[in-house]
């Protein structure tokens, strides 16, 4: 029996895995699908393009911003522009914290009343609930004629110009469409948990803070991260508001300096540090967005499927 | 309902949808009856529950929408104090005569066509191609890719393009001049670019959320239309057009409805050439900046007449919607 040892082949060596060899394996296995993903790749390129020039300037060095032939993405990074947009943009770090507390607390507000007054249309049943409920949802289709007009107005009245919280109000107040979002996830839901919860000695409230709100987290995400890209992103409203250089958030900020409109926003030109700004004071929504994600376009499937 | 708040117009939506619109009213019209029929129940609990939301937007939301319409028909000038005279069609009037107004609408509508162009056959066409990705991981990658132009700030995207496509230094700028020579890159100066780089950058800013929404319609077609079609001897261009197509028309639709308020739009042109500059020749003034810059920067502050103008580009839009809305509808079987 000594001869089945030297019957047997020799293993097979195992296939080296270099990057050559996983390229053409994934070729080999999505080559029906490569053309339309080269295809794809084209298009979202279109989308990502600025996107990474940006960063990619941001990360570049002095010779190679002033190169004559500018290259797209760079190849030894250094973090000179962000220290130098950070020493030069005076009242930077007062604007990003001016947009935080805006961005916030609208957010907050914004999403808590969304679910109190979503459950209340969803669930309780009072005078007049459904008239007040459409009254709001109709008006959205009504042309905002005054526009911002009538909002400067208003907000001159109240005393609220030139103050972060008049922001907060004024933004947490688009409140239709949430309230339209909640009610619809509240309604989703089954009743018979809150019964159960009513019958077992719960009041309203604790049936809607214990049972109900802790089943309807996905639509608040949603509700909070549209709001936070929202606020985080405002221009126009929060330009008219705003007179006080001192209350301006990152989006006039920036477009104060980069404009030359007022030059009180600390002196350079410099697209590399211009670059650096641009990505700090898009980071916040962009961490938000990548870390909601997930809730985020889960909650959109199932809210578009009313 | 939700598709609307995609726009991130939030209160500020002036898309409409004509059957939403008419729903709505319906709903409304109802409840208004049965207001009468309706007993107390929980009454305390139930305006405990909404009250706060409702008062709030109340104030700051449905208040300006009402005095808007108000001050559209007189001629309130804001810096001239305690006048607003109730001047009924005037503000109409005025515009019919205002060169400047009709050159503005006229950008926009320019504006709103390339705008429409760009974010359909773009977003169908990204979203067909991320549709047919198997893979859920990336699948989901492409999707985030999709809409991270939707996330910038306004201000920093407008500014990033600003660079992009800046004539001495913009990566556009030296890929053309390497191209085609130093003259093809003059056009990025030129007055008639200024409307289509706006409206491509303002697609290339909302595209993400037309690309979920038409990749949620996608993802809700029946694969087994495919799979008949496919044995029925159908190509790829034949279950395109036949299957689907025909089945993203509703989403066509609410995209359609929803960026109809691109017309009244003033931002992109604001950031992109500064508050007091209305770029070269003028020609970055759209209709909803010659508004702001009539409400605003222009002489007393004519806020009468630039509601008046607000409220024109509105109507107009629910106009164009309602009547796309009616095409695409006879369009479907």
């Amino acid at each position: 029996m000594s001869g089945l040892s030297t019957t047997l082949p020799p293993p097979r060596p195992r296939p080296v895995r270099t990057p050559m060899s996983i390229a053409v394996g994934w070729l080999i296995k999505y080559r029906g699908g490569l053309s339309a993903r080269l295809l794809l790749w084209l298009l979202l390129l279109y989308f990502l393009a600025p996107i990474i020039w940006t960063i990619a300037s941001s990360l570049k060095t002095r010779a190679e911003l002033f190169q004559a032939t500018p290259s797209f993405i760079t190849l030894n990074p250094t973090i000179a522009n962000y220290q130098y947009a950070i020493k030069r943009l005076t009242g930077f770090d007062l604007f990003f914290r001016n947009s935080l507390i805006v961005t916030l607390g609208a957010t907050v507000l914004q999403t808590i009343l969304a679910t109190l007054a979503g459950y209340g249309f969803a669930r309780l049943r009072f005078k007049g609930r459904d008239l007040i409920f459409y009254t709001m949802v109709m008006l959205i289709f009504v042309p905002r004629a005054g526009g911002l007009m009538a909002q400067y107005e208003l907000m001159s009245f109240l005393g609220l110009r030139n103050s972060l919280f008049g922001l907060i109000l004024a933004f947490s107040a688009g409140l239709a469409v949430p309230v339209f979002i909640m009610r619809q996830s509240f309604l989703n839901l089954p009743p018979d948990f809150e019964d159960a919860a009513l019958i077992d000695g719960c009041n309203r409230f604790q049936a809607f803070w214990y049972v109900m709100a802790p089943m309807a987290t996905g639509s608040m995400m949603v509700v909070a991260l549209f709001e936070f890209i929202r606020v985080w992103g405002e221009y126009l409203f929060t330009l008219t508001m705003i007179d006080n250089r001192d209350l301006f958030t990152l989006g006039i900020g920036m477009a104060m300096q980069f404009l030359g409109v007022s030059m009180e926003f600390g002196e350079f030109t410099s697209y590399g540090s211009q670059a650096a700004a641009f990505v700090m004071a898009s980071s916040p929504v962009a961490i938000f967005f990548l870390a909601t994600q997930r809730w985020f376009v889960r909650g959109l499937m199932e809210g578009l499927k009313f | 309902m939700l598709a609307d708040y995609l726009t991130h117009r939030g209160s500020e939506l002036m898309a409409t949808s004509p059957s939403g619109a008419a729903a709505t009213a319906s709903a409304w019209w109802q409840a208004v009856r049965a207001l009468r029929r309706e007993a107390w129940g929980e009454s305390i609990a139930g305006f405990l529950f909404v009250g706060p939301a409702v008062a709030l937007f109340l104030i700051f939301n449905a208040y300006p929408i009402i005095r808007g319409l108000v001050i559209a028909f007189s001629d309130y000038r804001y810096l001239v104090p305690d006048y607003a005279p109730f001047n009924g069609f005037d503000n109409w009037l005025a515009m019919a005569n205002d060169r400047v107004f009709w050159e503005s609408f006229g950008r926009s509508l320019q504006y709103t066509a390339i705008y429409f162009a760009l974010n359909f056959i773009m977003a169908f066409f990204v979203a067909v191609l991320i549709s047919q990705v198997h893979g859920p991981r990336e699948a989901g990658v492409y999707r985030v890719i999709s809409y991270l132009p939707v996330i910038l700030p306004a201000s920093v995207a407008l500014l990033v393009w600003r660079q992009f496509l800046s004539p001495e230094f913009g990566y556009i700028a030296v890929l053309l001049k390497g191209l085609f020579g130093p003259a093809v890159s003059a056009w990025l100066r030129d007055a008639r670019a200024v409307v289509p780089i706006l409206a491509t950058i303002a697609a290339w800013k909302a595209m993400g959320s037309n690309v979920l929404l038409l990749l949620v319609g996608l993802y809700s077609i029946n694969g087994e239309l495919y799979e008949a079609a496919s044995i029925d001897g159908a190509g790829w261009w034949k279950r395109l057009t036949a299957i689907t197509i025909p089945l993203l028309l509703p989403t066509f639709t609410v995209i359609f409805v929803l960026a109809a308020g691109v017309l009244g739009e003033a931002e992109a042109s604001l950031i992109y050439y500064g508050v007091t500059d209305a770029g070269p020749e003028g020609a970055g003034r759209l209709i909803g900046r010659y508004a702001y810059e009539i409400a605003f920067l222009q002489g007393d502050l004519r806020w009468g007449y630039a509601a008046a103008m607000n409220l024109t580009v509105g109507l107009t839009s629910m106009g164009i919607s309602g009547l796309v809305f009616r095409l695409l509808r006879s369009g479907r079987v």
